[in-house]
């Protein structure tokens, strides 16, 4: 059983660190990896970036990391990945890495992903170079994230990203607004590559529970969906020790 | 050009969220504007938060009453883990 911790959208500055150090101490003993599904900061500023560091610090399992939109917001994204990096976290762009966990060899893959919209929904590579622009790198993220996470030699593979694979999760998001929420091309990806569970965020009107057109499980972690400081799930293996059900009705 | 108080209520609302999401990344509050009075409501984690919210609201505004239903919701501890094939 590997017991996977996940929010995302903490939108850390400094008025709010203290309070997520705290929320974030219990989880080295609720889960054996942690994963953080973008958005991290407020603004993309370094200082939000050492904030989230100090709000991590007591964390002692493993830290994946995607970073959000509001990760670039200014223009530091590279600078915020490398406060992470020194924190030990773990920050994946097109990137993948595996871990033991009591072992079972674990493996990440991660993008932010980007827009575009869904089945009959979507933008299109065409017309103007903008719009052509916009799908591109959506496209070219999407490709590099299933490559990632094709190439992980796991034997529980789990996929990171900040922008949504599918639509389920966005239910309670405004229908036009979908397109700048996420793509189906990401889970196009991770159908291609197969995977045990998707964790986006972004979507903070959304819910947390839905699966991709391949059956794989998503879960939509954005912290004003999951209220708490992070939620656990339990990938139950051959170990026979499985977590206990969710009271029903949860 | 109109002044401030002309000028349309779909307009300001999208100039508070415009600035909202430029200057202080929050872009999940909802803005409206009915009868002169602007209505900010939506979720942050801290008293800190909303007050930011508050204080663009007023400097976009600054005809025009302001009525913070902002909510403070910081995170709160993990509930029972879900279980996953």
């Amino acid at each position: 059983m590997i017991r996977v911790a996940a929010v995302g959208d903490l939108h850390l500055a400094d008025d709010g660190a203290a309070r997520w150090r705290e929320a974030l101490a219990p989880v080295s003993d609720d889960a054996d990896l942690l994963l953080v599904a973008g958005d991290l900061t407020r603004l993309g500023t370094l200082d939000e970036a050492r904030a989230v560091a100090h709000a991590l610090a007591p964390v002692s399992i493993p830290v994946f990391a995607v970073l959000g939109n509001h990760d670039y917001h200014a223009g530091d994204e590279g600078a915020v990945r490398a406060v992470l990096a020194d924190r030990g976290v773990r920050v994946l762009e097109g990137e993948g890495e595996v871990i033991d966990v009591h072992s079972t060899r674990v493996g990440v893959a991660g993008s932010k992903g980007f827009g575009g919209g869904f089945a009959n929904a979507c933008g299109s590579d065409f017309g103007e170079p903008e719009m052509k622009a916009f799908i591109r790198h959506t496209q070219a993220l999407a490709e590099r994230f299933g490559a990632a996470l094709r190439a992980l030699e796991a034997d529980r593979r789990i996929a990171l990203l900040h922008y949504a694979p599918i639509a389920t999760t966005l239910h309670g998001e405004r229908l036009e607004i979908y397109p700048f929420l996420g793509s189906y091309l990401l889970a196009e990806a991770v159908d291609g590559a197969g995977a045990d569970l998707v964790v986006h965020g972004h979507a903070h009107a959304g819910r947390e529970k839905g699966v991709t057109p391949g059956g794989v499980r998503v879960r939509n972690v954005a912290q004003p969906v999951i209220r708490s400081a992070y939620r656990v799930y339990c990938l139950n293996g051959g170990d026979g020790i499985d977590c206990a059900p969710e009271p029903s009705g949860a | 050009m109109p002044d401030r108080q002309s000028v349309e209520p779909d307009y300001l609302v999208r100039r508070v969220a415009d600035e909202l999401a430029r200057a202080e990344g929050e872009l999940g509050i909802v803005v409206e504007v009915v009868h002169g009075v602007v209505y900010l409501t939506g979720v942050v984690p801290t008293d800190e938060r909303r007050r930011r919210v508050e204080d663009v609201a007023r400097r976009i505004c600054p005809d025009l009453a302001v009525q913070n239903e902002i909510a403070v919701l910081p995170p709160t501890p993990a509930g029972d883990p879900e279980s996953l094939p």
